[in-house]
């Protein structure tokens, strides 16, 4: 069961993103749950993640993150602009597999 | 070089600032705050309104079940005391991010003791003391800031340094660990006290009023002034255009100034007097709702472009709720140099027209009672107060910003026709 986590400024777009990353991840059988939420939503989150995925706009923010989960088997991404704006859902989908077998 | 490529270049050479601003600690302990207090602030804006209802019915049917004294307090406690929020959680939440293993809460209650000593107690008639609102609100809401970095440096300061009174082994553990916690609560209470003295002696007779006068009220004319408001709104776009949320990035630099100016008004609601301000937080956020880009979703689904059809389809839910990710990165309008002006300065556009019809009593001022993100375009300014504030947002998104979009769209709209008709030719 692998955890992922969606992060964006507000949390509203990637609730939008989220829900449609969701039923791609069902289609696919993918064995795993996404939680969308707001930046400020995820500095006091505490279960375990998986997979840290960022909105475009916190583009800021990917190194900070990066580091700071360095070596602790928590993988950090962010999502391509393309992919968020248009909400290719399996796209996105399938950089969460790669991320997931590097 | 061409002009596009000289912007990125600049871009690319001041990024590393930006990342800085967009990860300073003290910058996000202020959003984290701000956003903390909305709880109590928005239990504030409902007595406001109900206080200042409209329907004089309502506002008299209010009075009769003996709520008005009620709503009054809790509006004095609640906005009014807006800065003894603010110094509890920014202690936590800065100490949050400085010390990564502590949680900060007995940080916040230290320096909400440290925001008490420093105002002064005034005494009731006919015996017994009693705490002046005068500094718990809006006033106090740069001191308490200042209160709260000064506590939290002070005990991260005791953490670092593992400063700890040396005992006689004799003493068990226990002991010796409750006095070490306690260091830093006495060290914090006695920069205070001492703080208390020296401003005592002075002509302003407490830290609040010093730093009232000298920082907060300069800072506030300076920031939330018209020309300040032109240049932040530019800027946040400038940082959009570059595919960062710029309003995250430039609000923990605005945002206290503006919140302040807004509790000033929904004080000024509750006691029935005129309201003081133009430029709040919410008039920021009513006239920048979604950056303008309905307009642009609106040109966009009766396009001659396919592509810009789809697009469209795509980003209007969203648009209708404020919600621009889909078309800013999707269209997208992030490096793209086809809707700089009308993605950069709209919002200004917006900003001075709804200043201007404000100042000459069109509009109404905003009651200061902030917008809930998320609500549909017109709902959203609803907390604005008055009728006409609904109806600019209308106007501004649904007239004003597709005609400032047009002549940008048409331009890039017959490229993009152009390209697809040759993708067609090359398929057939």
């Amino acid at each position: 069961m692998k955890h992922i986590v969606l992060i964006c400024a507000g949390g509203f777009s990637a609730n939008i993103m989220g829900s449609l990353i969701r039923k791609t991840m069902v289609s696919h059988n993918f064995d795993g749950d996404l939680k969308a939420m707001s930046e400020w939503n995820f500095q006091s989150y505490k279960d375990p993640v998986d997979v840290i995925l960022l909105g475009p706009q916190l583009s800021f923010m990917y190194e900070k993150m990066k580091e700071k989960y360095e070596g602790t088997g928590t993988k950090v991404g962010m999502i391509a602009m393309s992919d968020y704006g248009k909400m290719d859902a399996e796209h996105v989908f399938e950089s969460i597999l790669e991320m997931l077998n590097k | 070089m061409s002009v596009q490529d000289k912007m990125t270049s600049f871009f690319d050479k001041l990024a590393p600032t930006i990342n800085k601003l967009g990860n300073n600690v003290y910058l996000r302990s202020i959003s984290n705050t701000m956003m903390g207090t909305i709880g109590p602030l928005m239990v504030g804006s409902v007595a406001v309104l109900l206080l200042a209802f409209p329907i004089d019915a309502v506002k008299n049917a209010i009075a009769a079940i003996g709520l008005t004294p009620i709503l009054a307090a809790v509006n004095s406690i609640t906005i009014g005391g807006l800065a003894l929020y603010v110094v509890f959680l920014m202690a936590k939440n800065l100490v949050g991010m400085l010390l990564p293993n502590e949680d900060g809460t007995l940080i916040g209650a230290l320096a909400l003791m440290s925001f008490l000593i420093i105002t002064p107690l005034g005494a009731l008639e006919g015996g017994g003391n009693a705490i002046p609102t005068q500094w718990l609100g809006a006033s106090g809401v740069f001191s308490a800031f200042i209160v709260a970095i000064i506590s939290a440096k002070i005990y991260e300061f005791f953490v670092k340094k593992h400063i700890t009174i040396k005992m006689p082994d004799s003493v068990p553990s226990v002991v010796t660990k409750s006095f070490d916690s306690l260091l830093p609560a006495f060290a914090i209470g006695f920069v205070f006290i001492v703080i208390r003295l020296i401003f005592q002696s002075t002509s302003f007779g407490s830290m609040h009023q010093f730093i009232y006068s000298l920082i907060q009220t300069p800072l506030q004319g300076l920031g939330t002034s018209l020309p300040a408001t032109l240049v932040f709104g530019t800027v946040a776009q400038l940082l959009w255009f570059f595919g960062i949320h710029g309003t995250n990035v430039i609000n923990p630099l605005v945002q206290p100034l503006r919140l302040a100016l807004d509790a000033e008004n929904m004080a000024a609601l509750a006691a029935g007097e005129a309201l003081p301000h133009i430029i709040g937080n919410a008039f920021w956020s009513i006239n920048t709702w979604g950056a303008t880009t309905l307009g642009l979703i609106f040109l966009m689904l009766r396009s001659k472009s396919k592509q810009y059809r789809e697009m469209g389809k795509i980003a209007l839910v969203p648009g209708l709720l404020g919600i621009t990710e889909p078309l800013v990165f999707g269209l997208p309008l992030v490096f793209n140099f086809s809707f700089f002006f009308p993605y950069i300065f709209n919002n200004v556009i917006i900003i001075l027209l709804s200043y201007f019809l404000t100042a000459i009593g069109v509009i109404a001022r905003c009651s200061g009672v902030q917008c809930i993100f998320g609500l549909p375009l017109g709902f959203h300014a609803m907390v604005g107060g008055h009728w006409t504030i609904v109806v600019w947002q209308l106007i501004s998104q649904l007239v004003i910003s597709p005609i400032l979009w047009y002549p940008w769209f048409k331009m890039a709209e017959k490229k993009k026709v152009q390209e697809e008709s040759e993708a067609e030719q090359l398929v057939a």
